[in-house]
């Protein structure tokens, strides 16, 4: 029985305009079911305009976004049903506490988890009868975070969902995430800034660029292909020859020698490297480092 | 349904307000102690007391409940609280609502209850009258939120779109005014009601409705908000000014076969002028000035008194008087010309104070004489009414009646009786207006009734009726100019009746009801009878005595014991009489021109209603109803 | 249980062949004796701050190649019978890492015997009380 399986989340040629500038441009992507994909990009490289697709608050001026397989815009009521959101914000009405706010919830969503909502508010001591207004930044978000998987829910976005919280904060909420990751295999979809937080978890990482999706890879793949090669006794003329098969996009002379980021790293052909400059070191290059990358402009980088 | 649990939640929120209200009501109790609330202390006057802030509480938790409900969320970006959540715009909007609503009655409740406890003894009577306040109150707290949550949005945002939200409001509203004057103008005050009774339930509809696409649509966005509110009520509200102005065209564009019991004010030439009420637009009667021959209508809105307006004997205008809809109660005379082309309405900016004025238009309509009865004004005024300016002006003695004649365009002649307890004697006056000089030509016999005279323009006769003293009357052929008695007609004893009628060749006709007979005179124009016959009618009395066509005479009896009215029709030639038929009405279509005199008489409608006829006004007919 | 496995982001090797590779060094340094319980997929994952299927894929490359066992309703164990690396693998590894010490020991201008003795001071180190061989 092989079906094509209906896709969490899915965008194809998405474009989003607000007057005359441009948000994104004929965006598509697409996250399979138990994967986790973190989209990355600078401020104002329109994430938040695709979330707000995605959970269908906006409509898009051409393309379409779209959660398992039907349109955000069109079924909105229907699909939040199976979707938990944790927005950048939070936004639970300040004169609700969180018992009232998952009292609320519970009557709209049959597959409600209260015991499940309790547990996780009493582990991470959001208390039951304050007022959300008077909750801090990180029991806001806690509690946001409680709301979105009382459900139960298939696919869980989270729009930069550890912004402004302490150390202590995050990596709670991370444990949280896992925990649920591992339990119910939850498709997730996060935007962030956190690139070492979410270092590990994402499967699949996608790097906006100024609306347009300039990086949709596969995590794995993204950190082998890429190295920092160091090389010295090379000028840079032979570098970029010697260098030439691994596909170098950034060369820097330094006072030792050549400093190289390459996009097709191969051992192979690093070895024949070495031939020639036997010194030569590969270094794996962070997701920061990779993110730097893609969406730096020259100019922003300390050469 | 997922909009009640949105309203309980929002019930919910806003509990320790709603039940703050009821120390509100506590304090209304002590109303007899607070000296400014003293004077309405007592037991019964209290439930009075008490709803005004109750009404007041129930508003102003509306009001409040309108501005933040969509509103605050918008503005501090937490619209997606609910969004993010499996509810549809209308239920996120809907369930606002109903929690507002149900706040806000709760409120107004609590805040009576303490009175009502207190000094409420109702009788079973009492109690629907007083449930249906429930309801009132409810769709004003709706109206409140529906407009509070646009001033809201509209307010929070001010983007450009409150430009367009502006230019339909200003729109609309034109729209509207424009509708009510043209109704206002066509005397169609009773529908005006409805107009307004739909402004008023109309307009918090809209925002209601607006707010509901607003969230739709608009979702978390403040601006996007903004903008399916303007356009949704820029679009509904110019709607509603649409709506308005078809409703008022409708109102005012009347056709003869839109009136209910039609009747005959005038005829003259090819047009008739017919009043009735007509169908669907409330109670105001209207007149037309109506031509069957080709089907055309002018609606002249509802006339005073439309017996007033007055035909050219040349067929070619109408004149008549409207009350001018300001500061002065003045009469205006408005004129429409009948020659060419389709008829308007002219202001001829002649004036005339209210009251009762013998009027008198020329053969040609141009000239209108007006008799002032009584004061120092008391006297003939003649206007030009293409000008619009008064001519002449002859003072003359005060009367208490008259009836005015152009004998032509220079020369008016008046009939006057001043009637004292001890006279009834009446004058036979000309003016002539290029020299102003007014002249007693004779005396009217004593006892004439002015307006059961008929004058026959070719003869100079006068057909009068006189009150003999024993309660009977008499029928006289009289010379027009000197009112001296040429022919005894008929003399009529108490409980009898008999009607004469010039016939167009000169001659008379008379019908005479004596005893269970009536008999058909025909005389010549000196009152010597030609012909009679007899007819066969049951008792009656005979109200109507028309020449329906060169040789044919229109009868109209009606019953001394009540039954419906009979018509018959006499042929002159064969001296043949026919039963038309029973009736509800009589037809009379006096000077009717071309092929329709005689014809809408033979269409005439039966129906069960009684008669239609006012004893009255003679003239004062209703027409058939199958045009 | 507190582990010496770590996930070195900077290490370009996948997260999951990592933490594979330190299991079977723990096992095969005897650190984690057979019949010794993992911690859980969900915890372990908790712990490194890595996505649990990663830590799935570990494992069960580990129980497909003998080196762990599932107890169904228990959880996963070292395999009593942890196998020995295959010669030339086993003779890769070696290389490879000697590959790295000599490498830096040049870097850092160490002659051949400083390398070889700090190389027998680390093996003395882990072997301590194990009573590994040789």
């Amino acid at each position: 029985m092989n079906q094509t399986p209906i896709l969490p989340v899915a965008c194809a040629g998405l474009t989003v305009r607000y007057g005359r500038t441009t948000a994104l441009e004929g965006l598509t992507l697409a996250v399979a079911p138990g994967q986790v994909f973190a989209l990355l990009g600078r401020n104002g490289a329109g994430k938040s305009s695709l979330v707000r697709c995605l959970l269908g608050y906006q409509k898009p001026a051409e393309g379409s976004a779209s959660l398992f397989g039907q349109d955000s815009w069109e079924h909105r009521a229907r699909l939040m049903g199976r979707v938990g959101v944790v927005p950048e914000e939070p936004d639970t009405p300040p004169a609700l506490t969180a018992t009232q706010a998952a009292a609320f919830c519970r009557d709209l969503y049959p597959t409600w988890d209260q015991a499940g909502v309790t547990a996780r508010l009493e582990r991470f001591g959001v208390p039951a009868a304050v007022p959300a207004g008077s909750l801090s930044r990180g029991q806001k978000t806690q509690l946001a975070l409680a709301l979105a998987l009382g459900p139960n829910p298939d696919l869980l976005i989270l729009d930069d969902p550890t912004l402004g919280l302490d150390p202590v904060a995050r990596r709670a909420f991370y444990q949280e995430l896992l925990g649920d990751l591992a339990d119910r295999g939850t498709t997730i979809f996060l935007t962030t800034h956190d690139l070492a937080g979410i270092e590990g978890i994402a499967d699949r990482i996608g790097i906006l660029r100024e609306g347009r999706l300039i990086v949709d890879e596969a995590a794995e793949t993204l950190k082998a292909r890429h190295r920092l090669i160091r090389c010295g006794a090379l000028t840079a003329a032979e570098a970029e020859r010697a260098l030439a098969p691994l596909a170098p996009v950034q060369v820097r002379t330094r006072a030792w020698g050549v400093e190289a980021v390459v996009a097709a790293f191969d051992e192979e052909a690093f070895q024949r490297l070495r031939l020639e400059a036997p010194e030569a070191e590969a270094e794996a290059l962070s997701l920061e480092d990779l993110f730097m990358l893609a969406v730096a402009t020259p100019l922003e980088v300390c050469p | 349904m997922n909009a009640l649990t949105v309203a309980a939640h929002e019930l919910n929120g806003k509990r320790n307000l709603v039940l703050g209200t009821l120390a509100l009501g506590v304090v209304l109790l002590a109303a007899p102690w607070l000296p400014w609330l003293a004077d309405m202390a007592a037991p019964d006057r209290r439930l009075l007391l008490a709803l005004t802030p109750s009404l007041g509480v129930a508003l102003a938790l509306a009001l409040l409940t309108g501005i933040t409900m969509t509103g605050s969320d918008l503005q501090e970006r937490r619209a997606g609280f609910y969004f993010a959540r499996p509810l549809s715009g209308a239920a996120i909007f809907g369930g606002k609502l109903l929690g507002g609503m149900a706040m806000a009655l709760a409120a107004a409740f609590l805040v009576l209850l303490p009175t009502l406890l207190m000094h409420w003894r109702p009788t079973w009577a009492q109690v629907p009258a007083a449930l249906t306040l429930l309801p009132i109150t409810a769709l004003l707290v709706l109206a409140t939120m529906a407009l509070g949550n646009a001033a809201s949005i509209s307010l929070r945002c001010r983007s450009p779109w409150l430009l367009l939200e502006l230019a339909a409001l200003t729109l609309a509203g034109l729209l509207v005014w424009g509708a009510l004057r043209r109704m206002l103008a066509m005397g169609s005050f009773l529908t005006i009601k409805w107009l307004v009774a739909g402004i008023l339930l109309g307009v918090p509809a809209v925002y209601l409705a607006a707010g509901f696409w607003q969230v739709s649509r608009g979702r978390t966005d403040l601006r996007a908000n903004h903008r399916a509110l303007a356009t949704a009520t820029a679009t509904l509200l110019l709607t509603l000014g649409l709506l308005a102005q078809a409703g008022s065209l409708w109102a005012v564009r009347v056709r003869p076969s839109d009136l209910r019991k039609p009747g005959l004010a005038g005829a003259q030439g090819a047009w008739a002028l017919i009043t009735g009420t007509p169908r669907w637009r409330g109670d105001f009667p209207t007149s037309l000035l109506w031509n069957p021959g080709k089907g055309t209508s002018l609606n002249l809105g509802c006339l005073p008194d439309p017996l007033e307006a007055l035909f050219a004997a040349n067929g070619q205008r109408l004149v008549y008087w409207t009350p001018n809809l300001g500061k002065d109660n003045a009469m205006v005379l408005q004129s429409v010309d009948l020659g060419r082309g389709a008829p308007t309405i002219r202001d001829t900016g002649i004036r005339l104070r209210p009251g009762f004025h013998p009027t008198a238009l020329s053969q040609d309509g141009r000239r209108l004489a007006v008799l002032e009865l009584q004061g120092p004004e008391a006297g003939l005024r003649v206007y030009d009414v293409d000008a619009g300016l008064a001519l002449v002006s002859v003072p003359m003695a005060p009367c208490t009646t008259a009836r005015l004649v152009f004998l032509d365009p220079g020369r008016v002649r008046i009939y006057s009786k001043a009637t004292t307890l001890l006279a009834d004697e009446g004058d036979i006056q000309e003016v002539a207006l290029a020299t102003r000089r007014l002249t007693t030509t004779g005396r009217l016999p004593a006892g004439t009734g002015l307006y059961h005279m008929e004058r026959h323009a070719g003869l100079d006769r006068l057909l009068a009726r006189l009150a003999t003293g024993n309660g009977g009357h008499r029928l006289i052929l009289a010379d027009a100019a000197t009112g001296a008695e040429r022919a005894t007609l008929a003399t009529v004893a108490p409980g009898h009746t008999a009607k004469a009628a010039f016939l167009p060749d000169g001659g008379v006709a008379l019908v005479t009801v004596q005893q269970m007979r009536a008999q058909l005179h025909l005389l010549d124009g000196q009152g010597r009878q030609e012909w009679a016959m007899a007819l066969d009618t049951p008792p009656s009395r005979i109200m109507v005595l028309e020449a329906s066509g060169p040789d044919r005479l229109l009868l109209g009896f009606r019953h001394l014991a009540g039954d419906a009215p009979h018509a018959l029709e006499v042929d002159r030639t064969t001296r043949t009489a026919k039963f038309l038929g029973v009736f509800g009405f009589f037809p009379r279509l006096p000077s009717l021109e071309g092929p329709f005199q005689g014809t809408l008489f033979t269409r005439l409608t039966r129906t069960q209603s009684g008669p239609m006829l006012s004893r009255d006004m003679p003239g004062f007919y209703r027409l058939p109803m199958d045009f | 249980m507190r582990t010496i496995l770590r996930v070195d982001p900077g290490d370009a090797a996948p997260i999951w062949r990592q933490i594979e590779e330190g299991v079977r060094r723990l096992v095969a340094s005897r650190a984690l004796a057979p019949g010794t319980a993992l911690p859980s997929v969900r915890d372990l994952a908790k712990d490194l701050q890595v996505n649990p299927a990663t830590v799935s894929k570990a494992y069960q490359r580990l129980v497909d190649a003998g080196v762990l066992v599932i107890r169904r309703g228990e959880g996963t164990y070292v395999s009593d019978t942890a196998p020995a690396l295959r010669g030339g693998e086993r003779k890769r590894i070696l290389e490879e890492a000697a590959l790295r010490l000599a490498s830096v020991a040049l870097t850092a201008g160490a002659a051949q015997r400083d390398a070889q003795d700090a190389l027998a001071q680390a093996w003395a180190q882990l072997t301590q009380g194990t009573g590994a061989d040789r």
